[in-house]
């Protein structure tokens, strides 16, 4: 690892100052992605700006239906959290299943959004509630759609001087339901090999699908929706039929990789399962 | 017999407080003013000619003060715990990644990596092999020599072809294991210093004895000359069995003058320490309706990668328990150690049975299923038992086999069974058995241990030992046995241990034989002092010798316990007075004998341990993914010297063998490994282990101390087999390759579909 300065700002407006200062910068929340990289020389900021006390980017909270989720928020915390166990069990689901207790004491998950791994727990989960990502900058503030803030691997749309302040989503209604699976290879400590979100809304009178999110990670170069999968869900009870028949498009229209923790073929059959179990269980909240 | 005061209890282990209190110093924690650290400079390249190795630039750094290369080595430029074909620095030919090229020694650990980056290695790459099997075939790239061969074990007893052509049922398989990591807490670690002309090192090892050899024949200087001392050690598993940091270390002090330091990475250890074995083994097994076997016929092909290291010892091992804890009339075995350049294969605990295991408790259940009898059934019909002949001719010198493990691991298994409400979904449960039988010590070799025991003025006492204690328990265990003949407390013995300067030689804390063989030592030396203090008390109350007692601390006569005796202190001072010192020393090597080069005759061991374990697992059908639900264990141990260290060592075996069943691969492609932290290579978390049940049965040996046997490696044994098994109860598919992935189980699943 090579020698670094650690700066941690009290305030919003002094991050943004110290980044402006220091082009060559790297934000550190709980560090357990970024002091991986740093200790094999693959990160080697000068200037490392600590965020995880950050008042803005601390909080849990909800107004006028909408849930906002601090970036500097642990899993930890968001598993305790009684507003999320309420409105988003599912988020609350995949922050209990990243890493171990100490990962999830440090980890936030602002940084396992900023990481962009494939393969990020809580990425297919806050994508299956409609999450937004707000970033935030000297000039003020912007946000987008979460699957729009990934590009690939470890590649985002965040510009130089911003960081990312929240991630905001609608409280469910008693009419939608969100479920969130992963597949590792043992029960902690384990990257997902696939993991997957389902979002379903529906018509209670007619027991019908009225909206739907399908979410996948460690499929593709980054966190996926299947569009097409969501598509084929509107307007359709959950049959055991219509379930396969997802599950099919989802596996079909994925192009995952070999790699050293599984195989591209498994990804696709598990991709397919996963798809399965996400939607039996949102739709057994609803029915 | 007579009641036993010390041994048999679970007397707290003498480095607990310490350890949880993260109070002990490992290697690594170790740090002397003017310290250097050293760096390694390593192959990235499997398989090359050295043309040149130029380190002036690197040398002329400030704060660099020592690069040494293959010319700096003044003694043998070789190491290897049974022959020397590893470079201690590369000189002419790199045979696998992590081949050590350069070593420097620096002010700082940043210079030093700098250093390394300014050494400027020329190599002239060769074709490599990575597959056992292709290294076997003529026209292969040859990594030492001219075969890859490096041994060839071959066991034959009876007819075998007549027996195959004569059986009622064949059953034929290939199975293949993968490579396994040690995955120790602690990485290598060290530190050398000079005191005046002696090398003293202090590092975590298994063998002090076996480096300070090593060392001294590399630097080119007396034994006496090099003091090493085992550093508290976090863990070996036969991996710090070969040197690692030692011999760097040891140059480098004589060269600087300076203590110097290395500490390995997880990532290095992983890089340049051994694994278990990868094997292919063909078996080939015959049977008679009944389910007696009447033949097996077994080809063992193990990859040792680019240095011998153990490698034709654990091979060797497995092809002896290749029939496993059964009666085999007609055998054949062939079992090959072959190099390649692979990272080095050499001992981990098993030491080549867990592999034949994985093959022979498959082989087992297959013909129990070809009869139609029960996996129990065909186990116990076969069972070796005393008096009944291995492979190796030799005769089970006592006890009853598998059965006092396999009844009591099956009965718990079943009463559970009928507790548990279950109903079958998409996942479904099964069990499965694995037994096992396993040779105390090393395999048709002198192994001999020494210990030397001063009883003190004050009733307490110093015992010298040689056997590292690498976490197992060894001092303990060895402290309750003097304590127990003695009649002293087990706080009375205090124990140096695995320190060339002050201790006999104990041999290798492997084989699972520091208990069996170093405790005999230990127990000889006792005995000693025993015979000093009751001929002293023998005269001093006017009876005869056998009717004095040590106990609780006192000198007593039998038959007179209630009156007042006198104090085994005050019994010292006796012998004090008439210049009479209390001191003791003893050694003991089983008895073996060697295995005969072309028939693989012999007795191998003198005393064997048996086990059982009974696993259920549940099998997801969709995802492949298989949990253990529970792991019932027991194992024959002789006599139990220390109850909770059995109960310990059965779980931590299971545990690793679970590893090895369900999850751990060294994945690695051409040569390079790809799992070379713990991120990627997995091993089982608190998590994933499920109940464990630990049965200590007690068939004890004659020619233990107190009865005991060993079991250090035993409970890993048969782990993956009895999983295998259950995972085809479960759900009727076979998985003969190890680690059994989801993805395996899912692939096999739809070929069946
Ligand atoms: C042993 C281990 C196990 C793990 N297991 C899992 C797992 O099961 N599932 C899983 O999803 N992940 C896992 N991880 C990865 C990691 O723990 C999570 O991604 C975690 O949420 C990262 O959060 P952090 O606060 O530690 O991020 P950091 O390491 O601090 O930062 C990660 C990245 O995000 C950037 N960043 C952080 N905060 C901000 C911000 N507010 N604005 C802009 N950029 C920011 C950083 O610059 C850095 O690039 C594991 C990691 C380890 C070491």
């Amino acid at each position: 690892m090579s020698q670094f300065i650690y700066k941690k700002p009290k305030q919003l407006q002094e991050a943004f100052s110290i980044m402006k200062e220091n082009p060559a910068y790297s934000i550190i929340a709980g560090g357990t992605d970024l002091m991986v990289k740093m200790k094999d020389n693959r990160i080697t900021a000068k200037v490392i700006i600590d965020v995880s006390e950050l008042n803005d980017l601390r909080e849990i909270k909800e107004k006028q239906g909408t849930i906002y989720l601090g970036a500097a928020v642990t899993h930890t915390e968001i598993c305790k959290s009684e507003l999320l166990r309420g409105f988003a069990p599912a988020l609350v689901h995949a922050s209990g299943l990243v890493g171990s207790p100490q990962i999830r004491n440090r980890g936030t998950v602002g940084g396992n959004i900023g990481n962009a791994s494939p393969a990020a727990d809580t990425i297919p989960a806050l994508m299956a509630y409609g999450a937004e990502i707000v970033l935030a900058s000297a000039e003020g503030v912007r946000s987008l759609a979460l699957e729009d803030f990934f590009v690939g691997p470890g590649r985002t749309v965040i510009s130089p001087g911003e960081v990312i302040l929240s991630i905001e989503f609608n409280k469910l209604q008693a009419t939608q339901a969100v479920s969130f699976e992963k597949l590792g290879k043992r029960k902690a400590l384990a990257i997902s090999v696939v993991n997957a979100a389902a979002f379903l809304e529906i018509d209670k009178t007619k027991a019908v699908v009225t909206k739907a999110r399908l979410a996948l990670g460690s499929v593709a170069a980054k966190p996926i929706r299947v569009s097409a999968a969501e598509e084929a869900l509107i307007g359709y009870s959950l049959s055991d039929d219509k379930i396969k028949e997802v599950a099919k498009i989802v596996s079909d229209s994925i192009t995952p990789i070999d790699d050293v923790r599984s195989e591209a073929l498994y990804r696709k059959r598990i991709a397919g399962v996963l798809t399965q179990r996400t939607l039996i269980d949102a739709w057994k909240q609803l029915v | 017999m007579e009641e036993l005061s010390v041994v048999g209890k679970s007397v707290i282990r003498k480095d607990a407080l310490d350890k949880v209190l993260g109070k002990t110093r490992y290697s690594a924690d170790i740090k002397m003013p003017g310290m250097l650290y050293v760096k390694v400079l390593r192959s990235t390249v499997p398989h090359a000619l050295v043309q040149k190795i130029d380190v002036t630039v690197a040398k002329a750094l400030a704060g660099v003060a020592a690069v040494l290369t293959a010319d700096d080595v003044p003694g043998l430029n070789g190491h290897g715990i049974i022959i020397k074909d590893e470079p201690v620095l590369v000189k002419d030919k790199i045979r696998k990644i992590g081949d050590p090229l350069a070593v420097v020694a620096a002010e700082t650990e940043e210079i030093a990596i700098q250093a390394l980056k300014h050494i400027v290695v020329e190599l002239e790459e060769l074709p490599a092999v990575f597959d056992a099997v292709e290294a076997m075939q003529d026209d292969s790239p040859k990594v030492h020599g001219k075969s890859n061969i490096l041994a060839v074990r071959k066991i034959f007893k009876g007819e075998i072809d007549e027996a195959f052509a004569a059986a009622d049922i064949v059953v034929e398989n290939v199975y293949y294991t993968q490579m396994q990591e040690h995955s120790y807490i602690e990485p290598e670690a060290g530190i050398a210093y000079m005191d005046g002309n002696q090398v003293v090192i202090k590092a975590s090892t298994q063998n002090t004895h076996f480096d300070c050899r090593e060392v001294a024949r590399n630097l080119g200087v007396p034994q006496s000359r090099i003091r090493m001392i085992q550093a508290p050690t976090g863990g070996g598993f036969g991996g710090k069995l070969d040197v690692s940091v030692q011999i760097y270390l040891a140059l480098l002090a004589m060269k600087t003058r300076k203590p110097v330091r290395l500490v390995y990475s997880r990532e290095e250890s992983i890089i340049a320490s051994t694994k278990r074995h990868p094997c292919r083994i063909r078996y080939r097994t015959a049977a008679d309706k009944q389910g007696k076997l009447l033949a097996v016929d077994v080809e063992a092909i193990a990859d040792t990668g680019a240095y011998a290291s153990y490698g034709p010892a654990p091979v060797t091992r497995l092809a002896v328990h290749a029939t496993g804890p059964y009666e085999v009339p007609n055998v054949r075995i062939y079992a090959y150690t072959v190099y390649t350049n692979n990272p080095t294969a050499g001992a981990m605990r098993g030491f080549g049975v867990p592999q034949a295991a994985f093959a022979y408790e498959q082989q087992m259940d297959m013909i129990a299923e070809r009869v139609g009898i029960s996996p129990l059934a065909v186990r116990m019909i076969n069972s070796l038992k005393k008096g009944s002949k291995m492979a190796t001719g030799q005769m089970i010198p006592s006890g009853p086999g598998i059965s006092s493990t396999l009844l009591p691991a099956y009965d718990k298994a079943i009463q559970t069974k009928a507790l548990a409400g279950y109903e079958p979904s998409v996942k479904k449960r099964g069990y499965g058995l694995g037994c096992m039988f396993f040779g105390v010590g090393n395999t048709g070799q002198p192994n001999p241990a020494g210990a030397f025991l001063d009883l003190l003025d004050d009733g307490s006492a110093n015992l010298m030992v040689g056997a590292a204690d690498i976490g197992q328990g060894s001092n303990t265990i060895l402290a309750q046995i003097v304590a127990e003949e003695l009649g002293m407390d087990f706080e009375d013995v205090q124990v140096t241990s695995a320190d060339t300067g002050v201790t006999p030689d104990g041999g290798a804390t492997s084989a699972s034989r520091q208990t069996y063989i170093s405790g005999n030592a230990t127990l000889l030396a006792a005995k000693e002092v025993k015979q000093l203090l009751l001929a002293e008390a023998a005269a001093l109350f006017g009876v005869a010798q056998d009717k004095i007692v040590l106990k609780n601390r006192q000198v007593m006569v039998v038959g007179q316990e209630s009156k007042d005796g006198i104090s085994i202190k005050q019994l010292i001072t006796v012998c004090r007075s008439k210049g009479k010192m209390t001191l003791g020393h003893g050694w003991f090597n089983p008895s073996t004998t060697a295995l005969d080069d072309e028939t693989g005759q012999g007795e191998p061991y003198e005393a064997y341990s048996f086990g059982s374990q009974v696993v259920e697992v549940e099998v997801d059908t969709e995802t492949g993914v298989v949990e253990v639900l529970n792991l019932y264990a027991a194992h024959d141990v002789g006599q139990a010297i220390n109850p909770l260290h059995v109960q310990a060592q059965i779980e931590g075996g299971s545990i690793m063998g679970l590893g090895y069943g369900l999850y751990e691969d060294m994945k690695k492609v051409e040569g390079k490994i790809k799992t070379s932290s713990f991120a990627t290579y997995l091993i089982p978390t608190s998590l994933d282990i499920p109940s464990i049940q630990a049965i200590i049965v007690e068939d004890k040996a004659d020619t233990g101390p107190f009865g005991a046997k060993g079991l250090g490696e035993t409970s890993l044994v048969p782990t993956a087999a009895a999983i295998a098994n259950a995972v085809y109860d479960a759900v009727g598919i076979r998985i003969k390759s190890l680690p059994i992935t989801p993805e395996k189980v899912l692939r096999a699943l739809e070929e069946t579909r």
